[in-house]
């Protein structure tokens, strides 16, 4: 509990100082957030995610005054990515969806344990998860990859807590239901 | 006894802690054990799945983009105070100008001068509204000062077009 404060403390500090100028600073807050913001542009298929997602950082930049430095960053960051990506998306379709990006294994997180597991396998489900809805998608992908709890998916989604549970449960439904289909074993133990 | 709902089964699943009576079902109901292992396996699964990552340039990219937002930002403050306030005195300048010099001023003069200082105003207020674009702001206080500066000049005729007459008489 005090490791969050502190982190949250921190987090605060950094942001003051990016806000009056501190390159430094910024740069933190950037290389921490960096990934979660990118891959959020990447889910929502944008085909210039890393546009989107440099844009995100100025975006929280220009508006800094509208943060409420009482509460963690990502979500808000988060919130201005999602916003950003569905104008986007209003404005020009997609050109490359999710689905039809290939796994690059030069911009994955080399993690001993997706090493040893079948790449086969893992591609199922990034795939299945790709084809959920945005609500199910989004929330799985912040809830079990960004590590975020279901009251910041809520402020990011715009939606009620309620919300946030049923599109988890419903897609992890269907991500199991496509395990199962592609014969992938899904018990607590079996994964590789 | 009634089975465990899904929902319930998912929450058990991401690590909220079962209660004593979910525990005793748990133990004695291999349906609901089972569905619990398989929510429990899909959580699993899902941490495995590898994330992709910003790509290496994305970090240089974005502070080079902040400093060159900082720059914009620290010459456009003084600007738009000084511009301001310089646009802002030009046509109270001939106000007082015009009092000092008459014991009635024209009330052309006097339309000038008010124009131009709502306009300054207008400007001003657009650019405040707009501050991401420092090139509006030159804008706007060139427009301030050029309109302050016509006032003047309108103004400085209107003061020696008498005198040519009287002259000409
Ligand atoms: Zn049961």
């Amino acid at each position: 509990m005090s490791e969050t404060l502190g982190i949250a403390v921190d987090e605060q500090r950094l942001a003051e100082r990016a806000t009056r100028g501190d390159a430094q600073a910024f740069a933190e807050l950037v290389s921490r957030y960096q990934n979660a913001v990118y891959r959020l542009c990447l889910r929502y298929g944008a085909n210039e995610a890393q546009d989107l997602a440099q844009e995100t950082f100025m975006r929280a930049f220009v508006h800094r005054e509208r943060f409420d430095a009482t509460r963690p960053i990502l979500p808000w960051l988060l919130t201005i990515a999602r916003r950003l990506c569905i104008d986007r998306i209003r404005k020009h379709k997609p050109v490359l969806s999710d689905d039809d990006r290939p796994l690059d294994p030069a911009d994955e997180r080399p993690d001993a344990e997706s090493a040893l597991a079948t790449r086969e396998q893992l591609g199922q489900l990034k795939q299945a998860h790709s084809k959920l809805a945005d609500g199910p998608r989004e929330a799985i992908a912040l809830y079990h990859w960004e590590g975020l709890s279901y009251d910041e998916i809520a402020t990011i989604m715009r939606v009620p807590i309620g919300t946030v549970m049923t599109w988890l449960h419903r897609g992890r439904a269907q991500l199991r239901k496509a395990l199962e289909e592609a014969q992938v074993p899904v018990a607590k133990g079996t994964t590789p | 006894m009634s089975h465990i709902d899904e929902q319930r089964l998912m929450e058990l699943a991401l690590a909220v802690p079962p209660s004593d009576h979910e525990t005793t079902h748990l133990a004695s109901c291999p349906s609901c054990a089972q569905a619990l292992a398989a929510e429990q396996g899909l959580t699993e699964w899902l941490a495995t799945v590898p994330q992709p990552l910003a790509p290496a340039d994305f970090l240089a990219r974005v502070t080079n983009a902040y400093v060159f937002a900082l720059g914009r930002q620290s010459y456009r403050a003084p600007l738009l105070a000084f511009g301001g306030i310089a646009a802002m005195l030009l046509p109270l300048a001939l106000l007082a100008l015009s009092a000092w010099t008459n014991t009635v001023a024209s009330l052309s003069s006097w339309v000038v001068a008010l124009r131009a200082l709502g306009e300054v105003t207008l400007s001003l207020m657009r650019t405040v509204g707009s501050p991401s674009s420092p090139g509006a702001t030159l804008i706007a206080v060139q427009v301030a000062l050029l309109l302050g500066a016509l006032g003047v000049l309108a103004r400085l005729m209107w003061m020696t077009a008498p005198t040519t007459q009287e002259a000409t008489r």
